[in-house]
């Protein structure tokens, strides 16, 4: 009787939106929700390809309208000098890119960017600490946030290793990304996959063995964050210096 | 003995309580809660119902055609419209009769062009890749005359174009990897490789286009490097395409006359005047000098390199045996 | 800021309200142990303090989630945690161990007053004498059989309560201590640590509730029962700063990767609050007075003092442990390279007014309370259950 229902309400949902889009493509969210396991959505990172524009950044925030001095995406830049020592800085998340080098009085001998975002872990410590079942993983591999459910008790941003939540006063729920879900199931790249002029971001399906994704972890080697955590992150990093954290 | 009666009812109240409170939770429990884990199923439907906001490239072409096709085969085909002019949401949707209540100055793109916007990518930065086309403003200035730092990019560069070619970039030519000196020097050596010894193997242009190196080290454009000009964009780790700028627009990036360039540093041209008064002198119609590509090269090539040296084949670059 | 930190710890999401709620929980199971330790383990020197201990854990009981409730961005939602509790989180059972334990502490308190009630019932006429009727449910009678009843209920609701009460406030240690995301935090001591500076924590309290409000009304204490309490206090707090020095010890003798952060962490931001004032004054100041106070022959009025000015330093020890905990933890930036800043606003919703609103009221309380269920009358008929 309940999955009737929240079939009505799928399609009532499915086709209010496909009028209001008209021409974008095909809004393809499945009415029975099994058929998303199909999908197991995951992320690459390629830190030898990002100048640290910016563009993932503002396109994220206009995209999900996320508050000033909150951050679903930053890019982190790294520079070297001869000594070894290094010095990250990401100012405003660098969505006003960067305007000058961060090392002045020494001569650098190595520096990156590396673009930062939500790991969409498969062990992810956020959804195993929320008390009320707010937040959890998709059956196609998405960690989201139910806004309507959340308490806002800040749990979940303790518990994040990567730093990529926060609980903004308003609306007084947690949030974080979502790797566009709302994008994704439309066919349409993520926001950030979108702005990048550089192919240094790429989304799909790892279910899906002719991906592009896939194609790239098949054939480079990566590095995901934090692994002795246990939280078995999505988030695949190609170039990922020891120093990166 | 048996218990007293308020113990009986003390727990009876107890009971009472608990059992209204169980019957309270399955009430106040949300209807899809549960179904396919512990969450609201129903959430995902409305998480998936929030609207898009950039629509992507293929709905400015909808009406944006020419620009679209400028863009698109310059080497900016890999920037977002809406990375520069801001999220086309309301734009399209307006322009679409899909909204109502919108005037037409709200429904105007949101993003104004500034100089900053084109530094956040081409500012040049030690942690950027050197492969990427950045500039310090003021050294870049300074090379071309420039005296206000308020100058904008758009002055000389076409953001739609920026390399001004005629072919698709991405059907452009493939070429060897190309590195720099100052991919491992701090500046310009003295030296050339050849005259180092032990120096780690390093493909230069010169290994390959021999004669017309030596003949562009002979002329005034000598003290540019060949990639200046024959810009070279890496695409992997072991190619990339080179672009062969013979076009006018982008000899006149540094040619043209402007009003904030010093006209003492660098020959500069008004290119109009520059076509009518030359045009009877090589017997071609005004228009047609314009249009043609290489115009400049045709009277001008040995001021860079003698275009005559390179004996053209289809695709392939010539090389002249032993030198 | 100082250093690097990811730009969402900017802002640090648990503030003076988290600090204050584990603070008042700590209150609860210290005064609540403290009753249990005659009730169930027969102490008998603190039979006269075990009814007030017993209140005060009742009032202090009802702000605990005072803090909480302001600090949630959707208040309103509050019960979702009853409704729909997820199990693997630590901070589920809250709802469900918080009304437990407040249903066996005021079955306790009910049992333990049954026989005043009673006589105040016949005593007490107009609406006083209806609100008798309903607290004792129409059962207004009692003799030494019921008494006996009473008194062996509430040593089975102490027992009970004993693991409740650790359990309420254990949580909140195990909840910080299994967050391997923060380095401050992350350890397996976290939970033990806080229990037993809760006890410390609640037995400071009702000594100086006790001294103090006897000094108010000029009345004479119970000397056995404050001497039995500060032999508790010196023994739990000895056994709260080893287990929190052993937990820092560990960590500066491993060295591992979260080392070099957390040094910088404790001789940079937390140098006055925790080295200065947590650990030098505030630990072995009171620890030097008691055992003093405990191993020496002193005279009565200077020993009296000297407990009143420790049980003082050791509320503050362990509100500065909370605030260190707390406070440090986000203070240090996940990447392991720098730190942010946090200032408690005075005003805010959240602020340094509201918290002391919040701590304060529960004592006002406890004040109206005695009036209702009287702690410090010695009863006639031997009822003090």
């Amino acid at each position: 009787m309940r999955l009737a229902l929240y079939n009505a309400a799928g399609i009532c949902v499915g086709s209010m939106t496909l009028s209001a889009f008209g021409k974008l493509t095909e809004f393809d969210f499945p009415k029975d929700l099994k058929d998303l396991g199909k999908f197991d959505w995951g992320f690459v990172v390629d830190t030898t390809r990002c100048i640290g524009c910016g563009s993932c950044v503002r396109a994220c925030k206009a995209e999900n309208k996320v508050p000033d001095g909150y951050f679903r995406t930053w890019v982190e830049r790294y520079e070297f000098d001869a000594d070894e020592a290094v010095l990250v800085d990401s100012p405003k998340g660098a969505i006003e890119s960067f305007k000058e080098n961060h090392t002045k009085d020494k001569p650098i001998v190595k520096g990156f960017f590396v673009p930062k975002l939500c790991n969409h872990c498969r062990n992810s410590a956020c959804t195993q600490v929320c008390p009320v079942g707010a937040t959890f993983e998709s059956p196609d591999g998405v960690v989201l946030i139910d806004k309507t459910y959340c308490i806002g008790c800040g749990y979940c941003v303790q518990a994040c290793p990567y730093g990529c939540r926060y609980l903004a006063h308003p609306p007084g729920t947690a949030d974080k990304c979502t790797l566009c879900y709302h994008r994704i199931h439309r066919g349409l790249p993520t926001a950030c996959v979108g702005a990048c002029p550089r192919q240094a971001r790429i989304c799909g399906n790892l279910k899906d063995p002719k991906s592009e994704i896939r194609r790239i972890m098949n054939e480079r080697r990566y590095h995901v964050l934090k692994p002795d955590l246990g939280t078995n992150p999505k988030c695949f990093y190609i170039g990922l210096d020891q120093e990166v954290k | 003995m048996q218990s007293p009666a308020y113990v009986w009812r003390v727990f009876t109240v107890l009971i009472v309580v608990v059992v209204l409170g169980f019957f309270g939770q399955r009430l106040m429990r949300p209807a899809s809660f549960g179904q396919i884990g512990h969450y609201r199923a129903d959430s995902l439907a409305e998480i998936v119902s929030q609207e898009p906001v950039h629509q992507g490239k293929e709905v400015c072409r909808e009406c944006h055609k020419k620009i679209w096709a400028t863009h698109e085969k310059d080497i900016h085909f890999s920037v977002e419209c809406e990375d520069c002019h801001g999220t086309a949401d309301v734009h399209a949707k307006y322009h679409r009769s899909e909204v109502k209540l919108v005037s037409k100055e709200a429904a105007q793109m949101p993003k104004k062009y500034t100089l900053e916007g084109c530094l956040f990518c081409h500012r040049k930065l030690y942690s950027r890749p050197r492969t990427f086309a950045q500039i310090d403003p003021v050294e870049h200035y300074k090379f071309l005359g420039v005296s206000s730092t308020e100058t904008r990019c758009t002055e000389c560069h076409s953001p739609h174009e920026p390399l001004f070619l005629q072919n698709d970039v991405k059907k452009a030519r493939i070429h060897p990897v190309i590195y720099e000196c100052e991919d491992c020097h701090d500046s310009r050596p003295e030296k050339e490789i050849k005259d180092v010894a032990n120096h780690p193997t390093v493909f230069v242009c010169r290994d390959c286009h021999q004669p017309v190196v030596d003949d562009f080290k002979k002329h005034e454009h000598s003290f540019l490097r060949c990639t200046t000009c024959h810009l070279y964009y890496r695409e992997s780790e072991t190619s990339g395409r080179i672009f062969k700028n013979s076009n006018q627009k982008f000899c006149l990036l540094c040619h043209e006359r402007k009003s904030f360039k010093d006209p003492n540093q660098v020959p500069q041209i008004d290119f109009e005047k520059h076509i009518q008064a030359m045009a009877p002198i090589v017997h071609v119609r005004p228009d047609e000098l314009k249009d043609t590509s290489m115009v400049c090269l045709k009277c001008h090539f040995d001021f860079v390199h003698d275009n005559r040296l390179i004996k053209k084949i289809q695709g392939f670059w010539n090389y002249e045996d032993g030198k | 800021m100082e250093g690097f930190v990811f730009p969402n710890e900017l802002h640090v999401t648990w503030t003076v309200m988290i600090v204050l709620y584990p603070y008042i929980t700590g209150l609860v199971a210290g005064a609540f142990i403290v009753s249990s330790l005659y009730h169930v383990f027969g102490i008998t020197q603190l039979k006269s303090i075990s009814r007030f201990s017993l209140v005060s854990s009742f009032a202090f009981l009802l702000f605990a989630t005072l803090p909480l409730l302001n600090h949630l961005g959707h208040p309103e939602r509050a019960f979702n945690i009853m409704i729909t509790p997820h199990f693997t989180s630590a901070m589920s059972g809250f709802g469900f161990v918080y009304s437990g334990y407040g249903v066996i502490v005021f079955l306790e308190i009910w049992f333990c007053y049954r026989a005043d009630f009673v006589r105040r019932y016949a005593t007490s006429g107009g609406i006083a004498k209806v609100i008798y009727y309903i607290l004792l449910l129409g059962v207004t009678e009692r003799d030494e059989h019921t008494d006996h009843v009473d008194h062996k209920i509430v040593k089975t609701l102490a027992s009970i309560g004993i693991p409740v009460a650790l359990m309420l406030h254990g949580y909140v240690g195990f909840l910080f201590g299994s967050i391997k995301a923060n380095p401050w935090w992350s350890t397996p001591l976290m939970f033990i640590i806080f229990i037993f500076s809760a006890v410390v924590s609640g037995v400071a309290v009702l000594i100086f509730l006790y001294q103090f409000v006897h000094w108010l009304k000029k009345k004479a204490i119970d000397q056995g029962a404050l001497d039995a309490m500060a032999r508790l206090l010196w023994g739990f707090m000895i056994v709260a700063v080893v287990l929190e020095m052993m937990e820092l010890l560990s960590l500066a003798y491993e060295q591992t990767e979260r080392w070099a952060i957390l040094h910088y962490l404790i001789t940079g931001p937390l140098w006055y609050s925790y080295v200065v004032f947590q650990i030098f004054i505030c630990s072995i100041g009171p620890f030097l007075i008691l055992s003093v106070v405990v191993l020496a022959r002193l005279p009565q009025r200077l020993s009296n003092i000297l407990i009143f000015i420790s049980s003082i330093m050791l509320l503050t020890q362990v509100l500065l442990m909370r605030w260190n905990v707390v406070i440090g933890g986000q203070l240090v930036s996940k990447s392991y390279r720098g730190f942010t800043e946090f200032f408690p606003g005075i005003l805010d919703k959240e602020g340094l007014v509201v918290a002391a609103i919040i701590f304060i009221v529960p004592f006002l309380l406890l004040r109206q309370f005695d009036k209702i269920f009287p702690f410090f009358e010695t009863d006639t008929h031997g009822s003090n259950a």
